[in-house]
């Protein structure tokens, strides 16, 4: 009855760099549609993690399964080709980053940069990529007259809401989501926030999202990975790390928020 | 007939690491079933435990000891060793939970909030807007009120909301939290009427009322949890 594919295996993964540890003997499984959110303090080694998943660094040790065809089994992207993991970073996965300047051409057209992502698909044809990507502006509540502009010139949530626009639009198995809503503020937060949620719901699109906000992972996320010095110490359904926590690192983490 | 819900030796200790290891015993030994179409009340005295029993029941606490196994579709889940999305799928399938408190997403509208509730069970059709409005009238939540996120409701209008969420459902176990605390005496009738036609269809039930007289209306059974605290 309640069986669901696999999408990620990771067993084991650890990387150093050099002497130091990034993230350490590091293992979890993600199912179709679940949102997983990595919490801990800055050093924890969360970004370590998702540079490991998402094939930006190489680990030193350890095994990451990815699904990429249903109908075979996961495997390891550690002993896949260069060439076929651009073609994964292309189209299965997407990831955003923290700083949407890094995630974005910022001398080419809203319009283009999500075509850019989409061109690689079946769509060849000019106006029914132009169509898709209006059709992506208005479901990040971008305004569609902004289209043909540069993003230099959009603000910090705009771009962000771009960013998203562009990831998404592919249609990707899985998502990688590094602080999004880090460096903006609070209203433009919630109001992105919001966008992501229901837009992911109607997706059934798995995301991986790192963030050191309680707030936004108990927003989001499904289950959560707590780290400290590279290790998991803690994980579970979310409300229930949150509501209950276990380890003493998390009950800290719990007991800091202030009450509004 | 099959328990809905059955524990065995269900225990809780909260251990507060930063607090010198301060143990919590709370509750130990609970062996507890609910039958389709019974409604327990969890009593007791203040701080007993019934809201971490409760909250144990849904996955939300996580147990020290013991086992909790739900039925759903004639099998039974174990609650504390289950994957967290096999969880999530229980919550949206089998256990409706009516918390104190309605926890909204801004801008998403009260009728949104409801019939995503259908939406999440996969019984979203034609008829399902005539079947949301009427529940919604049976509550007395006014018309103009429904294209609007219930933030800004009053506290009984918000309860009412968050019972509407769950009792459009199709759940087999139901727990009511307080389900009437913010409500007059005239929609706590209207609720506990609902309440009743649940019964009527073999729900499972398991509220915390403290009220004696509304509990004594709907319960078929009370439980003490003061029987299952340490010392």
């Amino acid at each position: 009855m309640i069986i669901k594919d696999k999408i990620l295996e990771v067993k084991n993964l650890t990387h150093y760099y050099g002497e130091q540890v990034g993230c350490e003997d590091i293992s979890f499984d993600l199912y179709q549609g679940e949102i997983l959110g990595i919490v801990g303090e800055s050093g924890s080694g969360k970004s370590t993690l998702l540079k490991c998943l998402s094939g930006q660094i190489s680990p030193s040790q350890g095994i990451i399964n990815f699904c990429i065809d249903q109908n075979q089994p996961l495997q390891d992207l550690c002993k896949i080709s260069e060439q076929k993991k651009r073609a994964l970073m292309r189209k299965e996965w997407g990831i955003v980053q923290q700083n949407p300047r890094d995630g974005l051409r910022l001398r080419v057209s809203a319009g283009g940069n999500i075509a850019e992502r989409i061109i690689n698909e079946e769509i060849k044809n000019y106006s029914n990529i132009r169509h898709k990507a209006l059709e992506w502006m208005d479901k990040t509540e971008m305004e569609k007259s902004r289209i043909d502009d540069f993003p230099l010139n959009f603000s910090g949530g705009m771009q962000q809401r771009l960013q998203i626009s562009k990831i998404l639009s592919s249609n990707p198995k899985l998502v990688y989501m590094d602080e999004p809503t880090g460096g903006l503020d609070v209203s433009v937060q919630a109001k992105l926030l919001d966008t992501i949620t229901i837009i992911v719901r109607d997706l059934n699109v798995s995301m991986i999202i790192v963030s050191h906000d309680l707030a936004v992972v108990k927003f989001l996320t499904d289950k959560l990975l707590v780290m400290k010095s590279g290790m998991v110490v803690e994980s579970g359904l979310t409300d229930r790390v949150l509501d209950d926590p276990q380890h003493s690192y998390t009950q800290l983490l719990t007991s800091s928020i202030l009450q509004v | 007939m099959n328990p809905s819900i059955k524990t065995t030796n269900l225990q809780k200790t909260f251990t507060l690491h930063n607090q010198n290891s301060t143990e919590l015993k709370v509750l130990k030994n609970i062996n507890f079933s609910i039958s389709p179409g019974e409604c327990v009340a969890l009593t007791g005295k203040s701080g007993t435990g019934k809201s971490t029993f409760l909250r144990m029941l849904y996955g939300n606490y996580l147990p020290t000891a013991g086992t909790i196994e739900v039925l759903y579709q004639d099998t039974y889940y174990d609650l504390v060793h289950s994957l967290e999305h096999q969880i999530i799928y229980l919550r949206k399938h089998a256990i409706g939970y009516v918390s104190q408190f309605l926890v909204v997403i801004p801008r998403v509208s009260t009728f949104d909030i409801i019939s995503n509730t259908l939406k999440q069970q996969g019984t979203l059709e034609d008829g399902s807007n005539e079947k949301i409005s009427h529940l919604l009238e049976t509550l007395n939540i006014k018309k103009n009120m429904w294209h609007l996120p219930p933030m800004t409701f009053s506290g009984g209008e918000q309860q009412r909301v968050n019972i509407a969420k769950t009792f459009i459902g199709d759940y087999p176990i139901l727990f009511l939290d307080e389900p009437t605390s913010a409500l007059d005496k005239e929609n706590t009738k209207i609720v506990l009427d609902l309440i009743k036609s649940k019964l009527n269809k073999n729900v499972a039930i398991i509220t915390i009322i403290h009220d004696a007289t509304i509990r004594n209306q709907i319960c078929t059974r009370e439980f003490n949890l003061e029987n299952f605290t340490e010392g």
